[in-house]
């Protein structure tokens, strides 16, 4: 059939089962945008800046286990999808980013809105490509899709002339394409498995230790079943929370840098832990040379690079965790009795509880704790789909959220983006229209895409933010507390003119409560609610739940907490997991 | 230390820059580089010379397996073999 390249895409997109593209149009992809003019069965939603439209793409992708797909101009418009891309790299998340370049004689002139998009992006993509004929289009296009779906998944952005997109030929989307240098991997090898199958029937301290690739995987029904039958504890990273039930009894919770005490104390009790997909990064390991101190180190991925890159991996099993859990499941025997085991973990546990209880019980309550907003939303929103902003929001909300079942716990992990939940919300809601989806959020990072109500508000897609408000930068403003003596330098952001210049504490009455986001929230159509006490928490949950329900508007809930709230425990930089500190002291 | 590499990769667009990059971000220095065509249509030979810790090449060598464009690595000789 006949079609330009701009058409080509449109069949690329309904061939591969696309139903949603966030984007914004611009000179060079104006094409793109005139081929889904007359598209029912494709829905455009249009972003308020190419940022949020990857982020977008990238929630509904989480969301979903799918491709998400977004589209955005040359020059700005591509250089603006950069943060999106590099957050989307680094949790392994499946993306498809076409960019607009302009026409192929122009390439290399820096021409209006130019920009080398493929040089870029190399850094923060799986893969991508520059399109420099029209006969390769719909070849590139399913090479895009395999390679950002299969194996680690990942971003692929396409880069495509305006000429490219404006020249027809009578071609076909092709069915299948072939990669020779692209090996995903499959199912582990039988060698490996066994080693893993008897190192764990050995161990009398085995702990598992899920990562995101469990989610990515779709393996977490085989790996509940493995639990249930082996009765092994377990820990998360922050990307692997979901992956098994946060309050089924073996999960004693997230490991590292901010994790539960119990998980941590587990961690250096094991003789054996087996990595699920995750990639032992820094903030989950800690000091490498304390990290496990006495286990055995298993380590189970689809990426044969990050296997043994940041710890040593004693046992390695590279394989696709969709097989791998299955195929270990079968070569599992009777396992010892770990009695005692158990109980020492279930002691860890509920000593870790016991830490925090204390420390709450100590709290005076005038405004919620943020303890508290994170178990109000569970009691009133109990099957919300939780999508995080960066920083001390996103740390409470691992601590104290249930989270239940896989893909209902997004947040950039890796990469640490402020700003990314927000969008990404808008992405995960337009995927899936019945889910309730709560954004937890900081007002620093909210106002990293605040722009994205239009969107919001426009497109119907009714997500309920809380703003754990707090006036500052709060978890840049805690390590200033804890490691750089208080002074609390371009944190604060009910600062005015008359501030002292060397401010280490905020005052009473200092606060400017700035900006009001519920009146921000009500001029873009959205509703807007405030809260500064458990109460009102409760009655403007209540209340989003009824906008939502009655007129599919998003709301915006400012939730004030303590200004000087801080996220324990934590392990101070360079230290083992060992060394963790609540509210200054060792636990 | 040096180390020579042969790659067969697909003569793609962007695909020496990958593999330049890929040694550059991580502390190693590329001594010499060649490339060529090889035997089959639409592919090349690369060999390169890269200077760096002796511990990371492996994982250097991975990195470049894992790219899209490339089909083959070989770790071939210590440089000191063949100078």
């Amino acid at each position: 059939m006949k079609r330009n390249g701009a058409e080509m895409i449109v069949e690329s997109l309904r061939r591969e089962g696309v139903d949603i593209v966030f984007g914004y149009p611009g000179g060079a992809v104006i094409p793109i945008f005139d081929a889904l003019y007359h598209s029912r069965d494709i829905r455009v939603i249009l972003a308020r800046h190419e940022q949020a439209a990857v982020h977008a793409a990238d929630g509904y992708a989480r969301a979903t286990g799918k491709v998400g797909v977004c589209v955005a101009t040359s020059g700005p418009g591509a250089t603006n999808t950069v943060t999106g891309l590099a957050t989307a790299r680094l949790d392994s998340v499946p993306l498809i980013c076409i960019t607009g370049q302009v026409a192929r004689h122009l390439i290399g002139n820096d021409v209006f809105q130019e920009a080398d998009t493929v040089g870029i992006t190399q850094p923060v993509t799986k893969h991508n490509y520059l399109v420099m004929s029209r006969e390769e289009l719909g070849t590139t296009l399913k090479r895009s899709f395999y390679i950002a779906g299969s194996g680690r998944p990942g971003p692929v952005v396409i880069d495509i002339p305006k000429d490219v997109l404006l020249e027809s030929r009578d071609d076909e989307y092709p069915d299948s394409v072939e990669l020779r240098g692209y090996k995903p991997a499959g199912r582990a090898s039988a060698e490996s498995l066994a080693e893993l199958a008897a190192a764990i029937g050995a161990a009398q301290k085995p702990l598992f230790f899920i990562g995101g690739g469990v989610v990515m995987a779709d393996a977490s029904g085989a790996l509940n079943k493995i639990i249930e039958a082996t009765k092994i504890p377990a820990v998360t990273s922050l990307m692997g929370i979901g992956a098994l039930d946060s309050a089924h009894p073996l999960n004693l919770g997230m490991l590292g840098m901010h994790g539960a005490v119990g998980a941590n104390k587990a961690l250096c009790a094991c003789d054996l832990l087996v990595g699920l997909g995750a990639r032992f990064d820094d903030r989950a390991v800690g000091d490498p040379a304390h990290f496990a101190p006495r286990a055995k180190i298993a380590h189970v991925d689809i990426d044969p690079t990050s296997i043994g890159r940041t710890m040593r991996a004693d046992i390695q099993v590279v394989g696709d965790l969709r097989t791998v859990l299955d195929d270990l499941a079968e070569r599992i025997g009777p396992q010892p009795d770990r009695a005692a085991w158990l109980e020492e973990t279930a002691g860890f546990a509920e000593y870790g509880e016991s830490v925090v209880e204390a420390a709450e019980a100590r709290k005076p309550k005038v405004l919620p704790t943020p303890m508290q907003v994170m178990k109000a939303i569970n009691a009133i929103i109990p099957e919300a789909l939780i999508v995080t902003e960066v920083g001390q929001n996103q740390m409470w909300a691992a601590q104290y959220l249930r989270i239940e079942k896989p893909r209902r716990w997004l947040t950039s992990g890796g990469l640490g983006t402020m700003g990314y939940g927000f969008p990404a919300a808008l992405g995960a809601q337009a995927a899936k229209p019945r889910d309730t989806v709560v954004v937890v959020a900081g007002d620093g990072s909210f106002q990293m895409n605040i722009q994205e109500l239009a969107t919001s508000v426009q497109e119907e897609l009714p997500v309920i933010v809380v703003i754990l408000n707090n006036g500052y930068l709060g978890m840049v403003r805690q390590w200033q507390e804890l490691f750089f003596d208080k002074r609390y330098s371009a944190v604060c952001l009910d600062r005015h003119g008359g501030c002292p210049a060397d401010c280490s504490a905020p005052k009473p009455g200092c606060s400017a409560h700035s900006p009001d986001f519920a009146a921000i929230a009500a001029a873009y159509g959205a509703a807007g609610y405030r809260a500064s006490t458990l109460r009102e928490l409760e009655e403007t949950l209540t209340a989003a739940l009824e906008t939502r329900r009655a007129c599919r508007r998003p709301s915006v809930i400012d939730c004030r907490i303590g200004r000087e709230e801080n996220v324990w425990p934590i392990v101070p930089p360079g230290k083992g997991n060992d060394h963790m500190l609540y509210e200054g002291v060792l636990v | 230390m040096k180390h020579v590499l042969s790659l067969l990769v697909e003569n793609h667009h962007g695909v020496l820059s990958r593999i330049a990059r890929l040694f550059d971000g991580r502390g190693y220095r590329l001594e010499s580089l060649t490339t060529a065509p090889a035997d089959e249509p639409g592919l090349n030979r690369i060999t390169l010379v890269a200077s760096g810790p002796a511990a990371s090449i492996d994982k250097a060598a991975k990195q470049l397996e894992k790219l899209v464009d490339v089909i083959e690595v070989k770790v071939a000789l210590e440089a000191a073999a063949v100078e």
